[in-house]
């Protein structure tokens, strides 16, 4: 019993040891019957599950808690009394933001350059996408489907899986962003699918361009009368006038002769 | 149990079995399945348990970490990346690329 002790002793001192090097770790487990697992720092303690746990979990570290005199065998002031030095993890500064630092610490408090404004030198340079710096992100997907919407009212609809993925850092900031840009992409080629199909369905006489219009609203295409030049109704007292002296011209193009509005037909709301 | 990498080997017995992986590694990964009384990564288990983890010691080895995906999810994946793609390394847990 004694020498179970002594164990269970080494193993909750050994948790408490300093890393230097913390590592990113992801997890996906499924347990099925008895659990037991000692505690953590969010948790301490020991746990018992009985029965089902699924986790599905990135760590990603914030801070690493370095031994004193590890970096050039300097000593951070009051790292002997913590016992280790706690230094916060970022990720890289952008070049600007770089160059920023540095022309700040050579202008010192006049916030000047010969003369010349550090804002003012710092005019011409901007961080782009490529600069950005990250540590902390996470994206995580686990069997979900992200949705995406397009068109009027985000009336059209599209959603992506991804299966199960985690992405840290900058690359979780691209995908998340990609995973926006594609979903309404999706979702506004399904939308010009099914107009196509309803007014390939629909009598000849029917395809109206104010149906047509009508379609590409809800697609999120804007009013295809004014900018493909058909000749839809048009409200009493909006029609466009000719200036003087000149004829008004028809408008040139396959799709508005194709396409001949009935003015006895109405438009139909989709 | 079965190990992969530059020398993948399978070895199958009885008891207890450890791995050692190596130490100066970037990314360490592994999935195990089994009946019994299981440990793992943070807990020990008396029943079922299965586990994939992915341990990453230099952040810039993966950024981007796949379980589990179809083709057609990692041709999503690599639409939603664009042209950031290049710059991003992901890892597939399967071996599967």
């Amino acid at each position: 019993m004694k020498k179970l002790a002594i164990v269970a002793i080494l193993v909750v001192l050994g948790g408490c040891q300093s890393i230097e090097s913390v590592p990113l770790v992801y997890v996906s487990s499924n347990k099925v019957g008895v659990d037991v697992s000692v505690g953590t720092a969010d948790s301490p303690g020991a746990n018992l599950t009985i029965g089902a746990n699924t986790t599905d979990a990135a760590y990603v570290p914030v801070a690493v808690a370095r031994n004193c005199n590890s970096v050039n065998g300097t000593t951070n002031s009051g790292c002997e009394s913590f016992g280790s030095d706690i230094m916060r993890l970022y990720g890289g500064s952008s070049p600007v933001t770089r160059l920023e630092d540095s022309l700040a610490q050579i202008a010192g408090d006049n916030g000047q350059i010969s003369g010349i404004p550090v804002e003012k030198l710092l005019a011409g340079f901007s961080d782009t996408d490529s600069d950005r710096s990250d540590a902390l992100s996470v994206f995580g997907s686990f069997e979900a489907r992200v949705g995406g919407n397009a068109g009027a009212q985000n009336s059209a609809g599209a959603s992506l899986g991804f299966g199960k993925l985690f992405a840290t850092g900058v690359a979780a900031q691209n995908l998340s962003v990609g995973v926006d840009d594609v979903a309404v992409a999706r979702a506004g080629a399904n939308c010009l699918v099914s107009m196509n199909s309803i007014l390939s369905g629909l009598p000849e006489a029917e395809r109206t361009a104010g149906v047509v219009s009508a379609l590409a609203q809800v697609c999120g295409l804007g009013d295809m009368e004014q900018t493909a030049g058909y000749g839809g109704e048009t409200p009493p007292g909006t029609e466009a006038q000719p200036p003087e002296g000149e004829t008004e011209q028809q408008p040139e193009g396959d799709a508005g002769e194709e396409i001949v509005p009935d003015p006895e037909e109405p438009n139909t709301q989709v | 149990m079965r190990v992969e990498g530059a020398q993948a080997t399978t070895s199958v017995g009885f008891g207890v079995t450890e791995l050692s992986p190596q130490t100066d590694a970037d990314v360490i990964a592994y999935r195990l399945t089994g009946f019994g009384l299981v440990p793992g990564l943070d807990s020990t288990t008396l029943g079922y348990r299965s586990e994939e983890v992915v341990i990453v010691l230099d952040q810039s080895a993966c950024s981007v970490v796949i379980f589990e995906a179809t083709d057609e999810q990692i041709e999503l994946l690599e639409e939603a990346f664009g042209e950031s793609s290049g710059k991003s390394s992901i890892c597939y847990l399967g071996g599967e690329e």
